[in-house]
């Protein structure tokens, strides 16, 4: 009886617990692209930096990055780019326990291109994000990678974009 | 008193960085063991280290997916379209999060036949989301990515 007390409890607690953590997960994926969109670097690069843990572990577009002190240069030299503008496209997360969120998120990257023009990658990102003491969610370890190319327009707008 | 304290602090460090290593040590195992699976390229062995609800991002066409069925099939179509690959863990680095979920960021190369028959070698660059599932690791989320190439040095160390 005391056990199905207990697994009651569980079940009711897990779909709030799920939802916490998408939105959680959403908060920090927000404040990521609000971060990085602040124009003025001396400003964004503090503002990314402050979403992450000391020794955050980052595999990227940048290769392998270890802690903010490999990542911090990285970031001052990429965000001089007049047209870096980022949009998050999906966000999704799992709580994989009550300390840990692992979250997903697609984004539409703009960045300069080699003429200078902007220039759209897609990116994909899975990130496990830790609470720390204070509450607040930290990027741990992240992952990014240049997501697939957009699909081919259907038939008729092909035929349209042909006229 | 005072010395129970701070037996007992040592003893928390202690058993502390004992599970990290523990981690390190199992995760970096079963990155081996998923070596070994893929380049037997029996599916059901590859498949046997993923957690159910396994998540899966591989940069290389846009892959993405979640679930056993999903994985399974990219696994077996992978294999039919390149009944050669051969996988090596050049180097890995375990993230202990907590006692029940790590991160292990490794270096892979791949080598393969590609479609115009020229041998083809990869750096691949992964990291795998590891939960503890009834005392085994599992692969809950597996991201793959195409090394990038050498970035240029900063202007000051020019």
């Amino acid at each position: 009886m005391k056990y199905a007390i207990v697994a009651l409890a569980l079940l009711a607690f897990a779909p709030a617990a799920r939802a916490d953590a998408k939105a959680e997960a959403r908060k920090v994926a927000d404040a990521f692209v609000a971060a990085v969109n602040v124009k003025d670097p001396q400003k964004s690069v503090p503002a990314v930096l402050a979403l992450l843990t000391e020794d955050i572990q980052h595999i990227g577009i940048f290769g392998r990055v270890h802690g903010k002190k490999e990542l911090t240069p990285i970031l001052n030299k990429a965000f001089v780019d007049p047209n870096r503008h980022v949009t998050l496209t999906q966000q999704d997360a799992v709580q994989l326990d009550p300390n840990t969120i692992q979250s997903t998120s697609h984004f539409d990257n703009v960045v300069s291109g080699p003429d200078g023009k902007p220039m759209s990658l897609p990116l994909r990102c899975t990130r496990t994000l830790v609470k720390q003491k204070d509450g607040r969610w930290l990027i741990a370890a992240e992952h990014t990678s240049f997501g697939p190319p957009p699909p081919p327009p259907p038939p008729a707008m092909k035929d349209q974009a042909k006229r | 008193m005072k010395t129970s304290f701070a037996m007992m602090a040592f003893a928390l460090l202690t058993a502390g960085a004992a599970q990290a290593g523990d981690s390190r040590t199992e995760v970096t195992a079963q990155l081996r063991a998923w070596e070994a699976a893929a380049n037997s390229h029996d599916v059901a062995r590859v498949m046997a280290l993923y957690a159910d609800d396994a998540q899966y991002i591989y940069g290389f066409q846009g892959q993405e997916g979640a679930g056993r069925a999903s994985l399974e099939a990219f696994w077996k179509q992978s294999f039919q379209m390149t009944p050669d690959i051969a996988v090596t863990l050049k180097s890995v680095e375990v993230v202990p999060v907590n006692a029940n979920v790590a991160v292990g960021m490794a270096l892979w190369e791949d080598t393969f036949t590609g479609p115009d028959g020229k041998k083809v070698t990869a750096q691949v660059q992964t990291s795998e989301v590891f939960v503890k599932e009834k005392g085994a690791w599992k692969i809950r989320v597996d991201h793959a990515s195409f090394v990038p190439p050498p970035q240029p040095p900063p202007p000051a160390a020019k």
